[in-house]
């Protein structure tokens, strides 16, 4: 039975399949009749007034033959013949819905049927599970001999921040035009995709539709940078541009095989999550920032094709779930003809990457924020350049030395073979890095702060020392209380030290 | 648009969902391309666009624009559903406000009015899923009471009841006294509620001697036609092959024995009401009862209800309870956890009803389908 039902239907998420089996097995009998008039009248033709009395037909004209054989009367005329009044449940229609709506049912063999028939998925609520999926797996294979889809995406329920079910008469839910007339329709679809895996609820909230339409800002932002660039096919391709179009490459490559493996699982959301991520991080902050041309200067042409190219392949992986301004980018980067327009164009296709770039410039990359770091709290402009050597331990290539200089605004990038006297320091792992300190900082005014505080200390220390030496305090104060003043003076004795080493590196 | 602007959301979204339309890129057909193809869940005709609908359609979207690039014949088949009880009820109540009673209608009045409802309302949902960019084939937009789709629906009811598989049958339904329609047993939510049970005193025909039964529903008390006791329950075996009688409606009904009895619930002797309870039903077919059904369709008491006759199910309980306990019959009440049926549409309390109904074998279906599969296997 397990096997039957794994082999015919994909529930997605998979926890389904238990009360799709449980219901399966104990179905009854399913009353079809309602007493309604909107609905498709039932066909039976009441000849007399006997419960059987009936015969069930297509046409009028066809009931009156089968009523006149059944009754042996010739003699009965359409006046004789009165029609149900009940109408059929309306799942008695949409569970034949995937085939009645390409004619599967009147012409069981037209052409569009034998084509679009069984479909790919069917993307529901869980709640008609019964009500609907579970029959028309029931009349697909009564009247086709197949099941009327591959898979069955079951999409969680969208409740508020206080988990309660959407509804009109609670009035927390927000009327979704709106929400398309304020954040984009781009900037919903991303809202409503970024939480909501197969099968769990959604919990709505504002913020997310928020988030969406940051999203869509940032994409056009980027692309009015790019736009922004003046190109001169007069200069060389940078080697810190040749890098980074190489590594963003790969990365890329990388993320489309992430996207790929999320969308076979039906992970909506964390394919959007893996573009998102992409795009706003790899794309925006890193790729962008390693290509820009310094103010007033223009980018090599050679790269800004690249860089174009990339936006392009960017677009394809976005359309699905951004459609609009993906679209609306598309056509501004050239001339399109119908033929051309983003929405029928073709999906990136995967080719095989050599991974190693990816690990370098993730090393790279902790080396930039390093020197970020120390720009920031030793109040460094980023404007003013620096020097950076390295302390190779973990022997890294130097493949984006050209993109860290950029970034870091590093004039010189060498490596010594010994730690360095009298600079600031950080390491990534094993490796350590060096700024010098002549030229990156305003050597007196850090003077003078050190010599501050290490007068201020020098004074500290000593009132801890006039408390320790006197012997009716040690004698009497509680042990912990003496434990306290004897930690001050150890932490000031060091702090000490330290002022003072970084004095002598100044001299 | 230029790329030095402040991003426009509306503009864009409207001139490339236009542009979409015009080149007809949505649309598919017939062709040596693999097909990909989704169905939409049909909304409700005169529905309007909801966040559930909003999830929904977003993930369709992405999974069909994603299958277009792929390069498949991707087709995305949009729709409406007629939703019988839930448009039916909106007629209902729109012709009510025009001073206009459903049942002085035809059913063709009434049909016209219903499809001038449908062509007012209809669609708009279709055009909201628009602007959420659904790249649907609007071509291809169908709705279930299309000529044809009514045709395939008509066309399978006949073969399916050709086949066996479809029968007329006189058997216990869920009733919507709201909606005034039957509903199948998946459009009813069970709800736990507090209640009351009520002890209730029975004489004995021609006797001194009482029998005590217990009840959630006194006002049902018009329609027993039994009492019944367990075989093997020696307290009442006394009161075998004599007769009770009904208070208020003063009828002499038998008292039977059935092992359906529960010796431990209540005070072990049972009321038998065929037409308000399906196990009631079952007795009552067992034993040849008598039924007797005691509500109109809106659920108020009919005639068998003697004086609380035309009022509500839930009213009448209320005064018979009053008026059972001023002649001394209910001796005892205790509160109970119920388990109550609601429609899933109306959200009435589902009332247990014997009619003519047709009904299709799903049992049957469902092993034709395994059967099916395991062949396939």
């Amino acid at each position: 039975m397990d096997a039957v039902l794994n082999k015919d239907v994909n529930l997605v998420p998979d926890k389904f399949v238990n009360t799709y089996r449980h219901w399966m097995e104990n179905v009854r009998d399913w009353n079809i009749s309602r007493q309604l008039l909107w609905g498709q009248q039932i066909p039976a033709y009441y000849y007399g007034s006997g419960k059987t009395d009936f015969v069930i037909s297509e046409t009028k004209q066809e009931a009156l033959e089968k009523a006149k054989t059944q009754t042996n009367n010739p003699d009965l005329t359409l006046q004789d013949l009165k029609q149900d009044s009940d109408a059929l449940d309306t799942w008695f229609s949409s569970w034949l819905w995937p085939m009645s709506v390409f004619n599967g049912i009147l012409e069981p063999n037209n052409p569009e049927i034998n084509y679009y028939y069984p479909t790919n998925d069917l993307v529901t609520a869980p709640e008609i599970l019964f009500f609907w999926v579970a029959r028309m797996m029931i009349a697909g294979h009564e009247y086709r001999g197949e099941k009327p889809f591959t898979n069955v995406y079951l999409t969680g329920i969208v409740r508020d921040k206080q988990r309660r079910k959407m509804s009109k008469s609670l009035g927390n839910s927000p009327d979704p035009i709106k929400l398309i007339h304020e954040y984009g329709a781009d900037g919903v679809r991303v809202g409503m995709l970024l939480s909501s895996p197969a099968g769990n609820d959604l919990m709505f909230d504002i913020d997310l539709c928020k988030q969406g339409s940051g999203f869509i800002n940032k994409i056009w932002n980027s692309f009015k940078l790019v736009k922004s660039w003046e190109v001169d096919n007069s200069i060389d391709q940078p080697k810190s541009c040749a890098i980074a179009i190489e590594w963003y490459k790969a990365k890329f490559q990388q993320t489309l095989l992430e996207i790929e493996d999320h969308f076979s699982k039906y992970r909506m959301s964390d394919a959007l999550m893996s573009t998102y991520k992409l795009i706003w991080d790899d794309y925006c902050s890193w790729f962008l920032e390693m290509v820009k041309p310094s103010f007033g200067e223009a980018i090599d042409e050679k790269t800004y094709k690249e860089v174009i190219a990339i936006l392009e392949d960017n677009l394809k992986i976005l359309h699905p779930f951004v459609p609009f301004i993906s679209e609306e980018i598309w056509q501004q980067l050239g001339d399109r003809s119908k033929e051309e327009a983003l929405i029928i164009s073709k999906w990136p296709e995967a080719v095989s990457i050599d991974s190693t770039i990816i690990s370098e410039f993730s090393f790279a990359s902790e080396v930039i924020s390093g020197i970020r770091n120390i720009r920031k709290s030793k109040n460094i402009s980023f404007k003013d350049q620096i020097s950076l050597q390295v302390l190779n331990n973990e022997n890294t290539s130097n493949t984006f030395n050209d993109v860290i200089m950029k970034l870091g605004n590093v004039s010189k990038l060498e490596a010594v073979n010994h730690q360095v006297e009298g600079s600031l320091s950080y390491r990534v792992k094993s490796n350590e890095y060096f700024i010098p300190i002549e030229g990156a900082i305003d050597v007196e005014a850090e003077k003078n702060k050190i010599e501050e505080e290490l007068k201020y200390t020098e004074g500290f220390l000593k009132s801890v020392q006039k408390k320790l030496s006197n012997e009716r305090f040690v004698g009497n104060a509680p042990e912990a209380v003496v434990a306290v003043e004897k930690a001050k003076q150890a932490d000031a004795e060091a702090k000490i030290q330290m002022l003072r080493a970084s004095l002598a590196g100044l001299e | 648009m230029s790329a030095s602007q402040k991003y426009d959301s509306q503009k864009v979204e409207d001139k490339w969902y236009n542009y979409w339309m015009e080149q007809g890129y949505f649309h598919s057909e017939v062709d040596e391309r693999t097909p990909y193809t989704i169905v939409i869940p049909p909304p409700n005709v005169t529905g309007v666009l909801h966040m559930g609908h909003m999830l929904n359609n977003t993930i369709q979207d992405v999974l069909i624009r994603r299958a277009r690039l792929k390069g498949f014949n991707a087709c995305w088949v949009p729709g409406t559903d007629h939703a019988s009880i839930a448009t039916e009820a909106k007629v209902v109540a729109k012709l009510k406000e025009e001073g206009i009673n459903k049942n002085d209608l035809s059913r063709e009045e009434f049909l016209e009015h219903a499809w001038d409802w449908t062509h007012k309302h209809g669609g708009i949902i279709l055009e909201q899923l628009k602007k959420l960019g659904a790249s649907c084939d609007w071509e291809r937009t169908k709705f279930t009471m299309d000529e044809d789709m009514s045709a395939s629906v008509i066309k399978v009811f006949v073969d399916l009841y050709e086949k066996g598989l479809i029968y007329r049958g006189y058997r216990m339904v869920n009733w919507d006294p709201e909606a005034k329609t039957t509903l199948s047993d998946e459009e009813v939510i069970y709800q736990e509620k507090q209640g009351n049970l009520y002890y209730l005193t029975y004489k004995i025909e021609n006797s001194e001697e009482t029998v005590t039964i217990a009840t959630t529903r006194p006002e049902t008390i018009l329609g027993d036609t039994a009492i019944c006791i367990n075989p093997n329950d020696d307290r009442f075996s006394h009161l075998k092959g004599k007769k009770a009688i009904v208070p208020l409606a003063n009828r002499a009904i038998p008292i039977i024995e059935d092992n359906y009895v529960d010796v431990e619930f209540g005070t072990g002797c049972l009321k038998v009401t065929p037409a308000h309870d399906i196990n009631d039903k079952e007795i009552g077919e067992r034993h040849n009862l008598e039924v007797i059904d005691i509500f109109n369709d809106d659920a108020t008491l009919n005639e068998f209800g003697l004086h609380y006759q035309g009022k509500d199910r839930f009213v009448a309980r209320k005064e018979i309870v009053k008026e059972l306990e001023s002649l001394g019959i209910l001796i005892k009440t205790e509160t109970h956890i119920n388990k109550i049926g609601t429609s899933e549409r109306t959200g009435a309390v589902i009332e247990p009803k014997l009619s003519d109904q047709w009904f299709l074998k799903m049992k049957e279906l469902a092993q034709r389908l395994w059967m099916r599969c395991l062949i396939k296997m």
